[in-house]
């Protein structure tokens, strides 16, 4: 009779887990170009691109223990359950497999007309003008067969199901079919190889969005000026200077289909004379209004080449997204919470995100000397969300833990999925800290976090948001990356580093049960006055300390060795004895070292939980490191 | 003349899409219909009333609410943080972030709408059986509405359309009055078109809508009203209290002639804990059985709801009730024939020795993996024994009280597991008739809001403060969701 916790043993888990996908892919173009004239060609290219993918799962019957909601047979033995088809007759529900095949046909013809004409005096005029059709379409056919025989892999194939009368088995079907049809007409103008203005306008219509707004309009202007061609200039140490301009509008449709309508794919089953009954119920809730998620971006660049040998690259711009296509948690009353039912799509708000880029190179060649190429790269990044859908103060993102506590926020004025909770202040030592202390916090025990109150009224809500505060935000402020490769006689080393500084990761990944492997930072907890004032007690009982604060906050600024490579390439005589044109032996490592105060796996969480589950760390895979020795050769 | 050509020619591939090819676009979803072209057949409306059926199968979060914020059970369970919303219910420290409050308020407004979808439509065409079909979907909304209003108090009142998206943050918390007489009217419309016995098993009744009505009627302590309406029911006759009280929850005997509503559920479809409510299967045995349990009778579960010793004492030691609602596991195992081969866990989150044995996992009453989500075992929302002793505190409550007809009633109840029959008056009778409440119906969802509406919840429940603790808090995310314009429920 001891105490026990659900938790299964992990290599137990991935031992009997079985999946597999299959991808075929045929992709293709032909293209037919006619000169008309001189200055006139017309082109027409038809793509495609064909994929099959096949998936397999094999679920055997397993058992992790007594109790483990992981189990799919009834005991020990393997036991298979058993299913009561008709009263009396009862057969066995073994183990299963799932195969399907999705097919997925990509379609795209293009057609336009290039004009090219040059006039006296340095003038070059190019124009093009075009039609683009495309059309995606899937569809999936899978089945599900049970009873495979000896629960075994050697069977798991719907051929080997033994399941009687096939009366479990399963099969299930969908299909899409998407479209996109453009028109754009660009010019391009060159006055002298010193003055370059382009523009395109391109107009867009997608099958995704509803009759009222399947249609964008989508230009860009961009131009740029070579100024060192300039006769006024003379800065001899800066050979090549070129600014660029440009400003552009871009659209996004990349969302579910028919997510404008409000489709009866939802789930709606009940149960009558003791069978299932399929009934029928909104999937995704309809947004008629759904339009085009437009991008407007300013850039302005500069490229330099200073010397004989460093190159700059500089670019300063200002992006705003506006209509922000996602799926928003939605309020209950709208009724999307039941089986099978989703909140709408919607075009949630306006982010930009304006930042400045540096890129320098600098390069050094010289025979039978060192060769030494390097370059710095960095950028700063400022994300801010400009306005939300009217009506509610903020959007709720990702949760955190189990509770119903939410961890990130879209919200005007702010980085897109940014950390909002409370603060800590200490652990309170004893009782009478607890009782003379000004603010109240109800159920605070000595070893509980102290609470800042935020909103000054004496007492911590874990009601409401009233003593949260912004804790940071996943988005990084400033990245840079460094490289550099030297080469001498056959020797060559190369290495790249990457930073990020400024973002914050929000530890999600602890269950905090009993009976279950801690962190091993929960040995300085408190255990008394005076122990600790940064880590709060450990307990069994209800407590506060687990809703989200600061303290699940860390910093993930981290500097990470990307990757180092030397390398040996043999010349000159001892490459003619081989009868080779060139040998070269290599050993590369990937992801060698992290720099970082993060406590998880890996700081580098990219894009894990899209833009409001951002910088949130569930426990996620971490990226390998890997060391590779190579070899390439040439006849 | 080229340059006409050109830029006509341009200008043609600029506007062709939009003229020639707007059709292309309009790709319809194939296979499926679109909630705003349905409702054409008298199909569509079965089917979308089966669709409302299936949120009532997401009641099993209120059942448990409604034992363990009382002082008949004690959450339990793997641990404090795995249902942290249930252990600060039991704790009476719950607050506006609550996974299992948030549940119920967004399943039963789920249920509510799929009523509204085929209410919007109700006069579209015409056919007979409309009027069933439109009278058991009101009975599903004044459900819906029933818990939300037990739950929440003010709740905003939605009646006959699907609410807009941009009309989510203009809405406000009704008063619960107003509410109540929606549930009413729906519940007598119910009452007049339905008929005594079912169509199918698992249909609503005219005796499941009103003896539903008379507990509506008890609940804002109406009670000339529920008396009446109650009467018609046991009038009618076709209920009764089945000789033995042991096998009432058991699969085998479903549907029986104590039944007036219960919640359908079946084994037969495998679920997770990824989609709880997208079960066909009853999560509450599982929930409640016995951690890591290994031996005869009974299977394994995860320990919830734990009943107390204070619900122990309050049973007579001749009362056959007592054991056939609680499970005295270590007296149960002590009476087998090889006691030590019986093993079981306690969970880290509670145990007080005692299950809950009217819905707790057996063996012979398992549905497929996971067995703790899936068990066949149907809810009974109102039984017979409920309705008498609803009959029985109204008659006694009424404004001019009719104690020989309560005492009938309740006698009725107390004679069927061979209690003795009592014979008390006045405050003592309707003390009485509350005490048999919780002695028949324990640990069946009801408790909680018995000792809310009888004005007993801070004298028994610990911790339970008066004028605080009534009503739930509405989850703070939902009021942020919907504009953040309601006003929280006092206190929290």
């Amino acid at each position: 009779m001891e105490e026990v916790s659900d938790i299964i043993n992990p290599f137990a888990q991935i031992e009997n887990t079985f999946n597999w996908a299959w991808v075929n892919k045929f992709v293709g173009k032909q293209e037919l170009s006619a000169d008309i004239n001189k200055n006139l060609t017309f082109t027409n290219r038809f793509n495609y691109n064909f994929a099959l993918v096949d998936n397999k799962v094999f679920s055997p019957l397993v058992w992790f223990g007594p109790g483990k909601a992981q189990n799919t047979a009834i005991n020990e033995n393997l036991d298979p359950s058993t299913v009561e088809i008709a009263p009396g007759t009862k057969i066995d529900r073994g183990a299963s497999v799932s195969e399907g095949r999705a097919t997925y046909t990509d379609l795209n013809f293009e057609s336009f007309l290039n004009h090219s004409k040059e006039w006296k005096g340095g003038k070059k005029l190019k124009t093009t003008a075009g039609l683009s059709v495309f059309q995606r379409r899937g569809n999936y056919l899978g089945g599900t067969a049970y009873n495979i025989p000896n629960n075994s892999l050697d069977y798991a194939d719907i051929s080997a199901n033994l399941a009687p009368g096939g009366y479990l088995n399963n099969v299930y079907s969908w299909q899409f079919t998407e479209r996109l049809l453009s028109a754009f007409v660009r010019t391009e103008y060159n006055l002298r190889n010193k003055y370059f203005l382009s523009g395109i306008i391109r107009r867009d219509g997608s099958s995704k969005f509803g009759p009222n707004a399947r249609w964008g309009w989508f230009p860009t202007l961009s131009g740029s000026w070579i100024i060192s061609e300039e006769d006024f200039y003379n800065i001899s140490w800066m050979r090549t200077a070129k600014l660029r301009l440009s400003y552009g509008v871009s659209g996004n449709d990349q969302i579910d289909n028919f997510a404008y309508r409000g489709l009866l794919n939802g789930e709606g089953d009940y149960v009558f004379n003791d069978i299932i009954v399929k009934g029928v119920a909104i999937g995704r809730a309809s947004n008629p209004d759904l339009k085009w998620e437009t991008t407007r971006q300013f850039n302005a660049g500069l490229d330099l080449s200073i010397g004989k040998r460093i190159t700059a690259t500089m670019n300063y711009f200002i992006k705003n997204t506006k209509d922000l296509l996602f799926q928003p948690d939605v309020s209950g009353i709208l009724g999307t919470a039941g089986a099978g039912s989703y909140p709408p799509i919607i075009n949630a708000g306006n982010v930009s995100n304006t930042g400045f880029e540096l890129d320098v190179q600098y390069q050094k060649a010289l025979k039978n000397k060192w060769n030494i190429a390097m370059g710095f790269n960095a950028a700063y990044l400022k994300n801010l969300v400009l306005s939300i859908p009217s009506g509610v103060d903020y959007i709720p993102g990702a949760a955190f833990g189990v509770g119903g506590s939410v961890a990130s926020r879209f919200q005007k004025g702010y980085p897109i999925g940014f950390f909002m909770g409370y603060q800590t202040d200490g652990v309170f030592q004893t009782q009478a800290e607890i009782d003379q202390s000004p603010v109240k916090q109800e159920g605070a025990k000595p070893g509980d976090f102290r609470f800042k109150d935020i909103n000054g009224d004496g007492v911590i809500s874990f009601s409401d948001d009233s003593d949260k505060k912004i804790l940071g935000s996943p988005i990084p402020k400033f990245t840079a990356g460094y490289n550099l490769s030297i080469s001498k006689k056959g020797w060559d080393i190369s290495m790249q580093l990457y930073t990020a500084l400024g973002q914050k990761i929000v530890r999600n990944y602890e269950r905090q049960q009993p009976y279950a492997n801690m962190l091993s930072y929960n040995i300085n907890r408190w255990t008394g006055p005076g122990t600790t004032n940064e880590n709060p007690r450990l307990t069994t009982a209800l407590t506060r300390n687990n809703v989200f604060s600061d303290y699940y906050v860390e910093d993930g600024s981290f500097l990470r060795i990307r990757n180092i490579q030397i390398g040996y390439s043999l010349k000159g005589k001892s490459l003619e004895r081989l009868k080779l044109s060139g040998l070269r032996i290599y050993l590369s490592g990937n992801n060698i070292y992290t720099f970082t105060k993060y406590m998880g796996y890996d700081p580098d969480l990219g894009s894990v939980g899209g833009a409001l589950g951002a910088g949130i760390d569930n426990g996620f895979y971490p990226q390998a490191r890997s060391i590779m020795l190579g070899f390439s050769i040439r006849f | 003349m080229k340059k006409f050509v050109i830029i006509s020619l341009a200008s043609l591939l600029m506007l062709l899409p939009q003229f020639g090819c707007e059709k292309y676009l309009d790709v319809a979803p194939a296979y499926t219909q679109d909630a705003d072209n349905f409702f054409n057949t008298p199909v569509d409306y079965q089917r979308a009333l089966v669709g409302a059926y299936d949120l009532l199968q997401g009641s099993f979060v209120s059942v448990w609410i409604g034992e363990i914020a009382s002082d008949n059970t004690i959450a339990g369970g793997e641990s404090v943080t795995d249902t942290k919303g249930l252990h600060e219910i039991d704790n009476m420290s719950h607050v506006a972030v609550n996974q299992e409050l948030r549940n119920v308020f967004r399943w039963n407004y789920a249920g509510i709408t799929r009523v509204n979808f085929i209410m919007e439509n109700k006069n579209k065409i015409d056919f007979a059986g409309k009027d069933q079909i439109l009278a058991q979907a009101s009975f599903l909304r004044a459900f819906y509405y029933f818990e939300l209003v037990k739950f929440f108090g003010d709740v905003p009142l939605i009646v006959d359309k699907r609410l807009g998206a941009d009309e989510v943050t203009k809405v406000e918390r009704t008063p619960k009055s107003a509410v109540y007489a929606q549930i009413e009217k729906d519940l007598a419309y119910a009452a007049s078109i339905l008929d005594w016995t079912a169509s199918e098993k698992g249909r609503i009744t005219k005796g499941a809508a009103l003896s539903l009505l008379g507990k509506v009627y008890l609940y804002q302590d109406k009670f000339d009203e529920a008396a009446t309406t109650l009467q018609t029911v046991i009038d009618q006759n076709i209920y009764s209290l089945i000789p033995n009280f042991n096998t009432l929850f058991s699969v085998a005997n479903e549907g029986n002639k104590e039944t007036v509503f219960d919640v359908e559920y079946t084994g037969t479809e495998g679920g997770s804990y990824g989609c709880l409510i997208c079960l066909e299967g009853n999560a509450g045995p599982g929930f409640q059985g016995i951690r890591q349990y290994n031996g005869p009778i009974y299977g394994d579960g995860n320990s919830y709801n734990l009943p107390t010793q204070n619900l122990y004492d309050a049973f007579a030691s001749n009362d056959i009730r007592r054991d056939a609602t609680i499970l005295d596991i270590d007296a149960f195992i002590a009476k087998q024939p090889n006691p030590k081969n019986i093993t079981y866990a306690k969970g880290a989150g509670g145990h007080t020795g005692y299950y809950n044995n009217k819905y707790i996992k057996r063996i012979g009453e398992i549905g497929l993996p996971d067995n703790d989500l899936t068990s066949p075992v149907n809810y009974k929302v109102i039984r017979y024994a409920d309705v008498l002793l609803m009959a029985a505190e109204a008659n006694a409550r009424k404004s001019s009280p009719d104690e020989s007809k309560a005492l009938t009633f309740v006698n009725l109840v107390r004679n069927r597991v061979s209690m003795p029959s009592i014979s008390s008056s006045g405050q003592n009778l309707v003390a009485d008739i509350w005490k048999e409440r919780r002695l028949e119906l324990a640990c069946e969802g009801h408790r909680f809001f018995d000792l809310v509406r009888t004005n007993q919840a801070a004298k028994e429940i610990p911790g339970f403060i008066a004028g605080k603790h009534e009503l739930f808090p509405i989850p703070q995310i939902e009021i942020d969701l919907a504009g953040g314009n309601w006003p929280q429920n006092p206190n929290y």
